[in-house]
This record gives C-alpha cells, structure tokens and sequence, in this order.
C-alpha cells in the first residue's frame, strides 16, 4: 500500500512537473531568427498567461482565406510593466506585429511589437530567452 | 613632331582623367567591419523582427564585384556577390528565405536594393529594402529603409574597420 502510494505520487509529480517545463521554452528552439515577418490582422482574443501570454489575432491569407495566427509575447507582468493594459487589445482592433515565424511552419509566430492601427500605439512584446528580441533601451528588465 | 607628341599625351591625358577621378573616387569597403551599438540607431543593433543587420561584415571588393559575407550570433554566415553594375543577384540566405538584389552606385554611395521573401504555408512574406552604404576614413554607415506589408521602418548601422 506504502509503496503504491509513493508511486502514485512520484507519477503524479511528474505529470505535473512535464507541463511548465514545456511551456517554457528557448526562443531558439520554437521559432526562427532568420524569418522575421509583418502580420496585419484583427485582435481575436488575448490570452494573460504564464510563462507567456499569446495573443490571438485574424490575418487574412492573399487567397482570402482567414488565419487565426498565436503570437507568443512576454509573461502578463512584463507586458505590464512595459505599458500594456487590457483595455488596450479590444477584440477586433486592427493590429501591425513583426514577429519571427515558428520553425514547424504553424500560424505561430514570437511576436517582438504589436502597434494599434487606430492609435499608432507601440508595445515591445519581446519574450523568450537565448536569442530572443531584446528589450530596446531604457526599458526594464523583461519577464523570461 | 615633339609637340605633336605631346599634344598627344596631354590630350590622352585629358581624355581619361574623368574615367580614371570616377574610379578613384569610388570607395573601398573592402575589410572586417564590426557594427557599433554606441554608434548605431537603437534599433539596429537589436534582435527584434525588425531591421537586423549583421554583426560584422567581410567584404572584398572588385571593379566590378563586391563579395559580401555578413556574420550575425548564432547563424551561419552567408555570402552574397553583388554585381556592381545593377544587375540583379540572388543573395545568399538561409533556407526557406529568398532574395534578390541589385547594387549600384549614387556617387561615393553604395546603393543596395533588395526584395527578400519569406515563405510560409499561409502565403509569402515580402520585404523590400534599400540600403545606402557610406565610407567615411575607417567608418561605414549603412541606412537601411524597410517596407513589409505597408509598414515601413528606417535604421542606421554604424561599422567600424577592424585594423590590420
């Protein structure tokens, strides 16, 4: 019974343990330095999550098609400390990032800026780590 | 005859020395340049999806020939020949990223422009660049202008010349 207990709980520490540890993750690793691109599209939804948030915007395809593209940015408390705020990503506000593309060639992308069509507001969304975007200067330490 | 022999040379002289001041004037980029971040525009030295430029150039130049090898953190270095008299060149790029380009030159500058694609599965990503290659003593400034889907944006790298 002792055993099997402490079996059960080694197994459920490791289930749990695997999760963050892939979400967190070098930049090098998801995405490709050498194929930075510009997404033009409409906020969907944007998630405030741990280590990462993503925001979620519609890029139309050159067929027509519409693409949900998920953009990786820093964790909620850097992009907060770098100025962004809930109300500033209304669903459907038209939205400019540069990002780089993911290396398995999904509608990811690691986003670096996101600026506001209407307002011409710029936000610094640099996230990852070891050759990731780095923060322009005068900026704070960003979450990793 | 003596005269006439040297109405000959100085007017051979005259004849050419506009060819020969053009070619002089032309700038060498030839050498190791190693980007400035003091130097150079904000954003020029960063590494977010915007305009990069490399870490240091290694540049030969020809008359007619100028081979560049850019070399940035963490990636290959890729070699590009551009052909001095504008005609387009493919330049070297990782895989799954094309580009063309052409070169010519606007006086003492060094005019690069460039269509660079990117390809996805969602359609291709186009960016169209100029850069104006400047040499001053053992500085080189490259303005770069970038537009990508309407949006444009300007940086300026500063290199200086690693001395032998």
């Amino acid at each position: 019974m002792t055993v099997k207990m402490a079996a059960l709980i080694i197994v459920t520490g490791l289930l749990y343990a695997t999760a963050p540890a892939g979400a967190h993750h070098s930049f090098s690793a998801q995405y490709d330095a050498n194929k930075p691109v510009t997404l033009r599209g409409t906020i969907n939804r944007m998630l405030w999550s741990n280590p990462h948030g993503h925001l979620y915007i519609d890029v139309k395809t050159p067929d027509g098609k519409l693409v949900t593209w998920e953009l990786e940015t820093a964790a909620p408390a850097g992009l907060y400390r770098r100025g962004w705020r809930k109300e500033d990503l209304p669903v459907g506000a038209q939205v400019v990032v540069r990002a780089f593309l993911a290396r398995d060639g999904t509608a990811n992308a690691n986003a670096t800026t996101v600026t506001l069509v209407d307002t011409g507001k710029e936000l610094f969304a640099g996230s990852a780590g070891t050759g990731a975007p780095v923060e322009p200067p005068g900026e704070g330490a960003g979450a990793r | 005859m003596t005269s006439w022999f040297h109405a000959s040379v100085v007017g051979v002289a005259l004849a050419t020395a506009p060819a020969l001041m053009v070619a002089q004037a032309r700038p060498d980029f030839s050498g190791r340049w190693e980007i400035s971040q003091a130097k150079s525009s904000a954003g020029a030295t960063s590494n977010g999806a915007n305009i990069s430029f490399p870490s240091e150039l290694i540049i030969g130049q020809r008359p007619a020939e100028l081979h560049v090898e850019t070399r940035f953190p963490r990636s290959e270095p890729l070699t590009t020949v551009y052909k001095l008299d504008g005609s387009e060149i493919t330049a070297g790029t990782p895989a799954g990223v094309t580009e063309k380009a052409k070169a010519t030159w606007d006086g003492n500058n060094l005019v690069i422009t460039a269509r660079r694609v990117v390809s996805s599965a969602f359609g291709d990503f186009v960016t169209d660049s100029k850069e104006i290659w400047t040499r001053t003593g053992n500085v080189l400034t490259i303005t770069k202008s970038e537009t990508s889907d309407g949006v444009v944006n300007n940086e300026r790298a500063v290199f200086d010349r690693d001395q032998p």
